[in-house]
């Protein structure tokens, strides 16, 4: 199973996490021989048996429709990188055409 | 008596009938962990000043209401993936230094409503990711039992601290044995329960069909105190049970007759050390002498158990991960537009293993590759869950090392992941199946602590602790590492 720089690059893109030259020229070798590994699950016949996703199979749970307090906003952006006025901050994701700074979201 | 000798039950009960004040106990963990913490490091943060304030609010409580505290006056650590209001919480991960969660985790809750004192939280691998400790973004933790070698991992922290004296019971997570390892590694009980028993609310996700909260303790007795306090439905996580949680303590209070014990062949095999296998045959022999049965039994799929987990895990992880992209919480990386900041943030905020299992599990989720991989290994997931039913049709609990080896000393595997995963090798199945599983103290090999693991079928616990009390019976006796070196003293 060969995994190359390119796919590297494509998945950590997918996965928005910058990759630096260095850090691309590792990881192609130890996902490469992480993936060699794990192929010794394809020799396995599995076409009759049922993927189990939970450990422990159970109906969803349910419950009453009662309102309950919930968090306070302002103590959930109190730990944000940038907060203002009870909200988060972002950066600028569309333009705008009166010219006005970015920085606000 | 020295108070540091006395296990958790033994506090407690010391503490409810008002012989010892839990301000004298927190004292003597204090004076104990200044004097050790600077060597094990098994500490991310430490709060005396919020210990001391709980230790005097259970001095001051009702003597009526003291006494039905479970855990009255019992110094506790709790893994640093596990949220806490009021202290920091970090997962060992430096996008998230300094970050303080605005509520609590349930079972943290549920242990200072049975009178716990938390006194801070422990060392892990980044975000759960590891075998070793090794992986945590701030220092690593060192076996108490030899400072060379490593205390095991994820939950290496919470192990050391137990081992050493710092903490009488500790909270885990273990995803793919990250309780039952380190537990092994670091000579103490740890018991990952079965999937749904303990509520996860709370507790930093990481691959959400397999993790499960448990606690770490120095004996089999104090580890079924904690998990009764832990135990039970909590509206707040979908995934725990109804089930209802049966009195563990009373229910090891006698030694099982005539338990069957499953021995699969797959565990004893090729990969393990000799001398770890003889510690573990010597102990299933003894408990033979008691009256169990031992049975062999097939466990075909065995092979497979690391390659299914090492898809599940990092593919179930890359997805709860990516919400650590620098808007709500934690570390923010500059940077001039959206996409950016994500992509900077993540880089400069997660560590390289995190980042391999990130990448890992975003590939195998892809498109073109989700059949191949992820589907694959869910099927093969079923297959090992079949190995335990047919298994449990004719015995009670199956018994493995809780590992293939010693400790291994720090640095000798942090390069080599695929090495580093294989040390996973006998616990990831219990967490593939979503079966209770604990690791208990078997014996010594060179002053290396030794782990002998249980297995059970669904929500047994009662019945596992029992069957663990008997490996503990028939182990040799121990001196903890506190220990070493004083006349009389004696772990047990």
């Amino acid at each position: 199973m060969g995994f190359s720089e390119a796919d590297v690059y494509y998945v950590a893109r997918l996965a928005r996490l910058a990759v630096s030259r260095e850090e691309v020229a590792r990881l192609v070798g130890d996902l490469n021989r992480v993936l060699d590994y794990v192929a010794k699950l394809q020799s396995l016949p599995t076409e009759t048996v049922a993927p189990t996703f939970h450990g422990v199979e159970r109906a969803s749970a349910m419950r009453e429709d009662v309102p309950e307090p919930s968090l306070q906003p302002a103590a959930v952006v109190a730990e944000a990188p940038a907060a203002r006025d009870g909200m988060f901050v972002v950066p600028r994701i569309l333009e705008d055409d009166t010219g006005r700074e970015g920085g606000e979201g | 008596m020295e108070i540091l000798d006395l296990g958790a039950r033994a506090l407690a009960e010391a503490v409810q009938s008002g012989a010892l004040s839990a301000t004298a106990v927190l004292e003597a963990y204090w004076a104990h962990i200044q004097a050790t913490e600077p060597q094990v490091r098994a500490f991310l943060h430490l709060d005396v000043e919020r210990a001391r304030a709980r230790a005097l609010a259970i001095d001051q409580a009702p003597s009526h209401l003291r006494r039905t505290w479970p855990l009255a006056g019992v110094p506790v650590a709790v893994k640093d993936n596990i949220v806490t209001e009021g202290m920091p919480t970090t997962a060992g991960s430096r996008i998230l230094e300094g970050w303080r969660s605005p509520y609590t985790a349930t079972v943290v809750a549920r242990l200072e409503a049975a009178g716990a004192v938390v006194l801070g939280k422990t060392n892990l691998d980044e975000f759960a990711m590891g075998s070793s400790t090794e992986y945590s973004a701030y220092h690593p933790t060192v076996n108490p039992w030899d400072p060379k070698r490593v205390p095991g991992g994820s939950s290496g922290g919470s192990a050391a601290a137990v081992a050493a004296g710092m903490a009488a019971v500790a909270l885990g997570s273990d995803t793919g044995g990250s309780i039952r390892q380190p537990a092994a590694y670091c000579g103490v009980v740890g018991l990952k329960p079965t999937y749904g028993r303990v509520s996860r609310y709370g507790l930093i996700a990481f691959a959400s069909s397999l993790d499960q909260i448990g606690p770490i303790a120095r004996s089999v007795e104090d580890a079924a105190l904690a998990l009764g306090v832990l135990a039970g439905l909590d509206p707040k996580d979908a995934t725990s049970v109804p089930e209802p949680v049966p009195d563990y303590v009373a229910a090891i209070d006698e030694l099982p007759s005539a338990v069957r014990i499953g021995v699969p062949e797959e565990y004893f095999g090729e990969g393990i050390d000799p001398a770890v296998r003889e510690v573990v045959s010597a102990a299933l022999r003894r408990m033979e002498a008691q009256g169990a049965t031992l049975v062999p039994i097939p466990m075909p799929h065995t092979a497979y158990a690391i390659a299914a987990y090492y898809l599940i895990a990092p593919a179930e992880a890359s997805s709860n991960l990516a919400r650590y992209d620098g808007i709500r919480f934690g570390f923010r990386a500059g940077a001039p537009d959206l996409v950016r900041l994500y992509e900077e943030t993540r880089a400069r905020g997660f560590g390289v293993e995190v980042k391999r299992r990130i990448l890992l599990g975003t590939h195998v989720l892809s498109a073109g590759y989700y059949d191949a991989y992820y589907l694959q290994a869910q099927r093969v997931r079923t297959l090992i869950r079949g190995d335990f039913e047919r298994a449990f049709q004719v015995v009670d609990v199956v018994a493995t090392p809780t590992t293939p080896d010693l400790p291994f000393p720090l640095g000798s595997r942090s390069e080599d992941p695929l090495r580093m995963y294989l040390s996973d090798v006998f616990t990831v199945t219990a967490n593939l199946a979503g079966l209770p599983a604990v690791s208990v103290p078997a014996g010594f090999v060179d002053g290396l602590p030794v782990g002998l693991q249980l297995i059970g079928p669904a929500f047994s616990e009662a019945e596992l602790l029992r069957t663990a009390r008997l490996v503990e019976r028939v182990a040799p006796r121990m001196r903890w590492p506190w220990q070493q070196g004083r006349e009389g003293a004696e772990a047990r």
